[in-house]
């Protein structure tokens, strides 16, 4: 097997401080805008943070309830169980919200989620562009 | 040689050439963008007939893992509580820990069924190691979690709700932390045993990690608003 440093060797000779200096920034073939213009496959997903708070009232209910009784969980049952439904509720209100938008692929304000819209770019890609083009 | 020592199954099969290497190593082999289903495991539902516009008609199904079966005794928990103590890949010895750990709790459940006098008190002993099991999973399992939020260049750990997910694998981890507190001289599932019956009883070192952070969170009550 041949030894791929010995090749590398032999392209350049290695002068002693080479490395001490930093390499100089060679970007000429990799710059954006000399590169063909062609759509990505992917939106930014940016602003699709949830930020709804839901439960605030259960959770303290239960954190008080919790101090009062040592944290014994079992003498909380009913808290607890006030604040699971409250999640639930929670939870089946989301699912509720995901399926209309697969459905209809609408959201409340009418437009395509990214989420969404990322799923179906990647079920099917832009055609890719043949060099002919540029 | 840095594949073999990557992956303990094949360093087995390099050890002892009949065993078998049938673990995906890595990455999933289910194109996402072919819509692959789940397999299904429970018995009566494969016995039902299909209705027309059962998406099982026309959709691309995933192969079973090896450990699905339908059997009595098949435990979704203890399986993920044995992928959960894997290291390596080497799922056997993972198995033989579980299952050695369940065995423990029975043979002590046992003693003190034996050693109980009165016909009240040997009621009240639980002798399945599977129902202590998960009764244990269930104690351990926190309420809420604490997230760190940056507001105003202060941090505060703010107390949110917890995925179900997320908090078996909590309890598993407390479980398993509190079981590696031990001497030198005694074995992992000797331990485990122990840990999993004080559990059951919320007892013991898991339960009260649990409760830490039930009181850290209380103590961070007013934080709760805040944005996450």
């Amino acid at each position: 097997m041949p030894r791929l440093t010995d090749i590398e060797f032999a392209k350049r000779v290695v002068s002693k401080f080479e490395n001490y200096a930093r390499r100089p920034a060679y970007r000429g073939i990799f710059r954006r805008d000399l590169l063909p213009k062609a759509l990505n496959n992917t939106v930014s997903t940016k602003g699709r943070v949830s930020q709804e708070k839901p439960c605030i009232s259960a959770i303290s209910l239960m954190l008080v309830c919790l101090e009062k009784h040592d944290y014994i969980q079992s003498r909380c049952s009913t808290e607890i169980q006030q604040f699971n439904d409250c999640m639930k509720k929670f939870e089946a209100k989301k699912k509720a919200k995901q399926n209309v938008e697969e459905k209809g692929l609408l959201s409340g304000r009418g437009r395509i989620q990214p989420d969404r819209l990322n799923e179906f770019l990647s079920r099917y890609p832009q055609p890719r562009e043949t060099p002919d083009q540029y | 040689m840095s594949i073999i020592f990557k992956n303990a199954c094949l360093l087995r099969q390099f050890i002892n050439p009949n065993s078998l290497c049938l673990t995906q190593i890595r990455w999933s082999r289910y194109d996402v963008r072919s819509n692959y289903l789940e397999p299904t495991i429970d018995k009566k539902e494969l016995h039902s007939p299909l209705s027309e516009l059962d998406e099982r008609r026309y959709r691309p199904i995933k192969a079973a893992l090896d450990e699905h079966n339908t059997l009595l005794n098949y435990d979704p928990l203890i399986k993920r509580f044995t992928r959960h103590l894997m290291k390596k890949g080497n799922k056997n010895l993972a198995r033989y820990v579980t299952e050695m750990a369940l065995e423990n709790v029975k043979i002590i459940q046992l003693k003190k069924y034996h050693k109980a006098e009165t016909e009240e008190e040997k009621s009240r002993i639980e002798l399945n190691p599977r129902k202590i099991f998960s009764q244990a999973v269930e104690n351990c399992k926190p309420l809420l979690i604490l997230q760190k939020v940056v507001r105003g260049g202060v941090m505060y750990e703010v107390p949110i709700p917890v995925m179900p997910n997320y908090q078996t694998y909590k309890a598993f981890y407390w479980l398993v932390e509190a079981a590696k507190e031990k001497e030198r001289n005694t074995r992992i599932w000797d331990s485990l045993a122990r840990e999993l019956i004080d559990a059951s009883n919320s007892e013991g070192k898991a339960v009260r990690k649990k409760i830490e952070l039930h009181r850290t969170c209380e103590a961070n009550r007013a934080y709760a608003h805040y944005r996450w």
